[in-house]
């Protein structure tokens, strides 16, 4: 058996939790009756209502138009009438405008078999252009933006399409990547028309995906399929090209975004929907769920089962880059891809010790820093030599935090402190 | 708003230094029985006392450190590293200088460079060298010496192992093992050991596979530790005493003296080991190889102490020299 790939420096493995929801199918919930949809649907997002209070909107309408040509428009999860805009607090904080969408009228899609669209003799503007209509969000690795697709016409050398998982507890591309593997197929089709790529790869952490799916093989005759090891942070995009021993003219595209993008061209379906796992000690019953965007957390909570008593947070994200939920009223959006529900065993919170050296930070870094003295350069003020020690370097993936047995806010500080170097 | 990341991982620093010391504890209870009530009071009080100067220190530190453990582990190894019988202030006299020194002027429990174990356990030895027991027993090596005084205290216990191990397994193999050796291993024998360490070094053994397992300690140091001490001293360590090549004791070498507390408990300090595997593994060599020449040639009769203080004045060296490469095109 051929060794799984993995990244150079660094990293850890630790307990994928996936058991906790793996088998799970993907339930479909109930649609909110009252849908409040951000107008940032994810970090850095800009766009502009185009719809008034009052108004009756469609299911699938255009609400708001992205502002620029890299910004997604935003749908309408359900038919109704726009009630009012109202501020919304984000799952990850931030504060956004959304409108309140009072569920009333006919369905156009939902309940509908719709038929499939022959896509093959558009050319790839065209194809390009529709994914962009459908406002499909493309989840990165740092989870802080969406992927930007390239215009076509540039060559090629590799497509990745990421079937990892980020981050412990999560399974959502897992339970995609088995309950929609043909649908997936057919968005791989698209993605190499639009760019031809020469080679393409579809990237794993289960070992020998075809053994596991012999009909990929058939499917997908020309493409390959690495397995990597389960190792965070093995899915932020310069390890990931590392780990393939690939170069940088490439594109990445995680399953969901695949599967978005095969919705959006073949069903001219817009991103209105979203596949969430929820897990973690806490959640009754954790397992994949289908939600509309706009449904506010503590009901897509409430209609996932609920949560134990014994809960310590609720986040969305995984547990080292994800955020913590600090109002459930915030809505799903499309960036939404897990809500963890963690106890105190799990989360081992504790206050800060002084540093004792013991180099874990160092030995599981990726990227080959040494956090503790960067640190240490940080506190005492000293940000030219923590920048020639490659603090822009860090990719804050929180390793270091993670592992510290003193509990220094090691990432923190380096986020901070970078901060504060690009303002400079 | 918190921010990343939103876990952690369950070892704490505390955690860390608690079981550690639940690790050497039998060795504590061994070397209390096997010694009486002056090892028992000196074991004890040196805790004690470390941990009391420590809480004073930081409290009237104005970084408010939270106790992480460290003192109390620090007094527990100091005091194992003292014979049976040494008067009680000695160590005291060895913490006060560790953590008045070293911790508080250096700035916390991380920053010592120096092992704040054997800085103290050095400052004793150079003070008071006949009640830290040199020149009383000097189990140089090779000589034939310190297995002669094995044997005349050797227990019942020792007599009957030794006696069902050579008849039964040591046979096949057509080698015999000398007397004494168990009471060596187990800490059984009395008045055998020179340190209080000494006592049960099977217990020892026992909790280091349990430190090695769950990764609590790193296992480059003590493997390379012992790689680099114990095949120069198989080679060479016959040498001094005239028996040629190939014939040191490396059995009776590494379970005498403080060699396991060494590279397990005081060579893996924090405080004072380099920072990368590499870094880990050449310090382990190091402090290997000077172990054996000290042990050897030198005039102590415990190289392991100061094999370490020496590797620990290069490891700022190490650091810089194995310093990973940054791989600056992730982004």
């Amino acid at each position: 058996m051929t060794r799984n790939k993995t990244f150079p420096l660094g990293g850890i493995e630790v307990e994928s939790f996936r058991h906790l929801t793996e088998d799970s199918p993907i339930h479909s919930l109930t649609l909110p009756s009252l849908a409040v949809v951000p107008l940032m649907q994810y970090a850095g997002a800009r766009a502009r209502w185009i719809v008034a209070v009052g108004d009756k909107v469609a299911e699938e309408q255009v609400l708001a138009k992205g502002l620029g040509p890299n910004d997604r428009d935003v749908h309408s999860p359900t038919p109704g009438v726009l009630q009012e805009f109202r501020e919304v607090p984000l799952p990850g904080g931030e504060i956004s405008s959304a409108a309140v969408i009072r569920l009333e009228g006919e369905f156009q899609r939902t309940g509908k078999t719709v038929s499939a669209r022959d896509w093959t003799s558009w050319s790839p503007t065209e194809l390009l252009d529709c994914i962009l209509e459908c406002g499909v969000y493309l989840e990165s690795s740092t989870l802080d933006h969406s992927v930007i697709l390239p215009s076509p016409g540039k060559p090629l050398k590799d497509l990745v399409v990421n079937g990892l998982q980020h981050e412990p507890y999560l399974t959502v591309a897992l339970t995609l990547l088995e309950a929609r593997f043909e649908e997936l197929a057919e968005g791989v089709r698209i993605l190499q028309k639009m760019y031809s790529p020469e080679r393409t790869h579809l990237v794993t952490d289960v070992g020998d995906l075809t053994a596991r799916l012999p009909r990929w093989k058939e499917l997908m005759q020309d493409v390959e399929f690495p397995a990597l090891e389960f190792k965070f942070p093995q899915t932020q995009a310069g390890l990931l090209l590392k780990t393939l021993e690939i170069g940088q003219e490439s594109l990445v595209v995680d399953v969901v975004g695949v599967l978005a993008i095969r919705d959006a061209v073949v069903e001219g379906r817009p991103q209105i929907e979203r596949t969430i796992v929820v897990s973690g000690g806490g959640a009754r019953r954790p397992g994949v769920y289908r939600a509309r965007i706009g449904t506010p957390l503590f009901q897509f909570l409430k209609n996932s089962g609920g949560i134990k008593p014994q809960s310590e947070k609720i986040l969305v994200g995984g547990p080292f880059r994800g955020r913590t939920v600090e109002n459930l009223a915030s809505p799903v959006v499309k960036s939404t891809q897990s809500v963890l529900v963690l106890t105190k065993t799990e989360v081992n919170a504790g206050s800060e010790s002084s540093c004792i050296r013991c180099g874990s930070c160092v030995m599981h870094c990726p990227v080959g820093l040494e956090p503790l003295n960067l640190f240490k350069l940080i506190r005492q003020q000293n940000l030219d030599q923590a920048r020639q020690d490659g603090l822009e370097y860090c990719i804050e993936c929180g390793i270091c935090s993670f592992v510290c047995p003193s509990r220094l806010p090691l990432v923190e500080t380096f986020q901070t402190a970078k901060e504060e170097l690009a303002r400079e | 708003m918190s921010r990343t990341p939103q876990a952690f991982d369950s070892l704490t620093s505390l955690r860390l230094h608690v079981t550690l010391m639940a690790s050497l504890a039998p060795v504590a209870l061994l070397a209390m029985i096997s010694g009486g009530w002056s090892v028992t009071f000196v074991i004890l009080s040196t805790m004690l006392l470390a941990w009391v100067t420590d809480f004073l220190l930081r409290r009237a530190s104005s970084l408010r450190e939270r106790d992480d453990g460290s003192a109390l582990l620090w007094g527990l190894c100091l005091s194992l590293l003292m014979p049976p019988g040494v008067p009680f202030w000695i160590p005291w006299a060895g913490v006060l200088f560790s953590l008045l020194a070293i911790k508080a002027l250096m700035g916390g429990s991380g920053s010592p460079w120096l092992n704040p174990v054997l800085i103290a356990w050095a400052f004793c030895q150079t003070w008071w060298p006949s009640e830290m027991g040199l020149g009383k027993i000097i189990p140089g090596a090779g000589s034939a010496e310190i297995p002669s005084l094995l044997l005349e205290h050797r227990t019942g216990f020792d007599r009957a192992v030794t006696e069902w191990f050579n008849s039964n397994i040591f046979s096949w193999m057509n080698i015999q093992l000398p007397g004494g050796y168990v009471d060596l291993i187990t800490g059984l024998g009395t008045g055998v050991h020179s340190w209080n360490a000494e006592a049960g070094a099977v217990f020892l053994l026992a909790a280091t596979v349990f430190l090695l397992v769950r990764g609590t300690i790193p296992w480059q140091i003590p493997s390379y530790f012992f790689v680099g001490f114990a095949l120069p001293m198989a080679v060479f360590g016959g040498i001094p005493s005239g028996a040629g090549l190939f014939t040191g004791d490396v059995l009776f070498q590494v379970f005498s003296g403080t060699f396991l507390l060494g590279i397990f408990f005081l060579a893996t300090d924090t405080s004072s080991r380099p920072l990368s595997e590499t870094a880990l593994t050449l310090f382990g060599l190091g402090a290997g190889m000077l172990t054996f020449f000290l042990r050897t040639w030198g005039v102590h009769p415990e190289g392991v102490g100061y094999a370490i203080l020496f590797m620990n004045l290069l490891v700022p060296w190490i650091d810089t020299v194995l310093k990973k490469k940054v791989l600056n095109d992730l982004r």
